[in-house]
């Protein structure tokens, strides 16, 4: 999907239903003329599709224990860690 | 009987009834999700699943629960698809012994029929029927592809190149991020590139015969190769294409070929994904890939995999495989040992059956278990059973441990060992107590307990057995 196909109303941000964010974007749309949008919050990479039901998409019926801080998101450990770079020879 | 590519497996699947084709239209979400779930909830015998019209798509199709029964792993290996679990167990494990199989460096692979080449172009949510598989997944995973990549400090060395099962979720068009979790081996050759301060090539095979993915997932040696590994258990030549793109030796007959690099030294936020423990993983600082090249059979099948509490077709497909490199490890120093099965949560619970040196000999062998390249990182439990309980029926194996174990005498407890950060029990994560339990018969010099007058089996159990099964089959 090029950028000049995303509708006026779908490329604007919309709230993430996760981090509660506004900076979620439409990233794809049903290769079958509007059937489904792709959704993806650039703040917590969070995914969905409008066809899913509520719980993946609405930020009241998402289980609370699947939300996110977003001010928290670089808290969690790495995996695996950076390892320290060679010494230049 | 062999299969070079997905296609070929799953017309032999239908041949054997093993496959269902659903052809009415499903939802991404949440229906293949819950079809994934509710085929492994049909039992021992299920079929695999192809879906033929996904909402939204053109011309998609999703296969799911390929190796997701018995059955279907007897299939896999040639067998008859009624191949008891424990004769397939011996098999694998003859096979096994014959590494290194050949391996057959082809020309062209059918993968090259389409491309997306340039990557701005690529948007995998249009190009794939992706979908969320748990309902609080983050998103859209990739977690049945079969991952190539090379070791950064001898990138000549095919030996070395490895070829993992590790999940991709799906970060954006061409973004993906990766799971690779530091006792794997790509970890290794991430650690090495990121030290150089380099990027990770790496491939995504989508859509494969079952045989790699069956050696992709199991536990072999960090300079064993898989392809070799592939070879030995087909006992036939294993097809792979050299990949002018990215220089990594990809299977012959995958779907889909996913190609990019891990970028060094970047991590973010990944997850969470519902994985083979039955509990959620993610909220960890996770590698990323940019995907620049994409490669297709015309009309590819997205081949997955549901994943969450056990039994799933995950735990299928990584018993025997888990179970065989055990063994053959145990057998080096324990001639004694008679079989292992170690398909619980991929070994997180093991059972070996062994004959018995010497009174307390059982004991020894657990201890060795936990020493084994696998059980490092998994083997959290451990039961040890005579020779004769079949390690496969947990029938046999609940009744040596009900009446065979002790407490006071038979557990041995291991404090703070390492095992897979996926455990939800360890605490901090990737430490955890282990256990072994020794369910064998006392023999001397360790005299206790009443086990001289076992009941035997009365004469001509034998003839009246198949005397009955002939009545029953007759009425």
């Amino acid at each position: 999907m090029r950028d000049s196909e995303i509708d006026r109303s779908e490329s604007e941000s919309s709230a993430c239903p996760r981090c509660s964010t506004g900076d979620a974007r439409v990233v794809a749309r049903s290769p079958r003329p509007g059937v489904w949008t792709m959704h993806l919050c650039t703040v917590c990479f969070y995914t969905w599709r409008s066809t899913e039901p509520d719980y993946a998409t609405r930020a009241e019926v998402l289980s609370p224990g699947f939300r996110i801080d977003p001010s928290r998101l670089r808290e969690g450990r790495a995996m695996p860690e950076v390892p320290p770079l060679r010494d230049a020879e | 009987m062999t299969f070079d590519s997905l296609r070929d497996f799953l017309a032999a699947l239908d041949d054997n009834g093993q496959l269902l084709r659903i052809t009415n239209e499903v939802a991404p979400e949440p229906d293949l999700g819950a079809a994934g779930r509710a085929v492994n909830e049909l039992g021992e015998n299920a079929p695999a699943l192809l879906f033929e019209n996904i909402l939204g798509f053109e011309d998609a199709r999703v296969a799911l629960n390929v190796q997701g029964s018995w059955l279907n792993n007897a299939l896999m290996l040639g067998l008859d698809k009624n191949t008891p679990v424990k004769a397939q167990f011996f098999e694998f494990v003859r096979r096994y012994r014959t590494f290194p199989g050949a391996v057959e460096r082809r020309n062209a692979a059918p993968w090259q029929e389409c491309v997306i080449d340039r990557p701005e172009d690529i948007n995998l949510f249009e190009l794939l029927p992706v979908f969320r598989l748990n309902r609080n997944d983050g998103g859209c995973f990739i977690d049945k592809g079969v991952v190539i990549s090379r070791e950064p400090d001898r990138p000549d060395d095919v030996d070395r190149q490895n070829v993992g099962i590790y999940r991709f979720q799906i970060k954006g068009p061409n973004r993906l991020g990766i799971q690779p979790a530091p006792a794997h081996d790509i970890a290794i050759h991430l650690r090495q590139a990121e030290e150089r301060g380099e990027d990770l090539k790496v491939a995504i095979a989508i859509g494969n015969d079952p045989v790699i993915s069956c050696v992709a997932g199991m536990p072999i040696l960090y300079d064993q190769s898989e392809y070799a590994m592939a070879g030995a258990l087909r006992q036939k030549p294993y097809p792979i294409f050299n990949s002018p793109y990215s220089g990594l030796d990809i299977p012959w007959g995958s779907e889909v070929v996913i190609e990019g690099h891990i970028k060094s030294r970047v991590r973010e936020i990944e997850g969470p994904f519902g994985e083979f423990t039955g509990h959620y993983s993610g909220g960890r600082m996770m590698p990323v890939m940019d995907v620049t090249r994409v490669s297709y059979r015309m009309h590819p099948i997205l081949e997955s995999l549901y994943i969450g509490m056990p039994w799933t077709e995950l735990d299928y497909m990584l018993a025997v495989n888990t179970s065989a490199p055990i063994y053959v490890q145990l057998k080096e120093q324990f001639p004694e040992v008679e079989a292992v099965n170690a398909a619980y949560t991929h070994g997180l619970l093991v059972i070996v059956s062994t004959r018995r040196r010497v009174g307390g000999f059982a004991k020894n062998v657990g201890l060795r278990v936990l020493t084994t390249p696998h059980g490092m990182g998994y083997a959290k439990v451990v039961i040890v059973v005579d020779e004769t309980v079949d390690p496969f029926d947990l029938k046999q194996v609940m009744w040596a441990l009900s009446t065979k174990f002790h407490p006071a005498h038979d557990l041995i407890v291991i404090p703070d060992a390492s095992v897979v950060p996926l455990d939800p029990g360890s605490s901090p994560p990737g430490i955890t107590h282990k256990i072994i339990m020794d369910a064998t018969t006392p023999i001397s010099p360790e005299v206790r307990g009443h086990y001289s007058q076992p009941v035997e089996r009365p004469a001509d159990v034998d003839a009246w057995l198949t005397k009955l099964m002939e009545m029953q089959r007759n009425a």
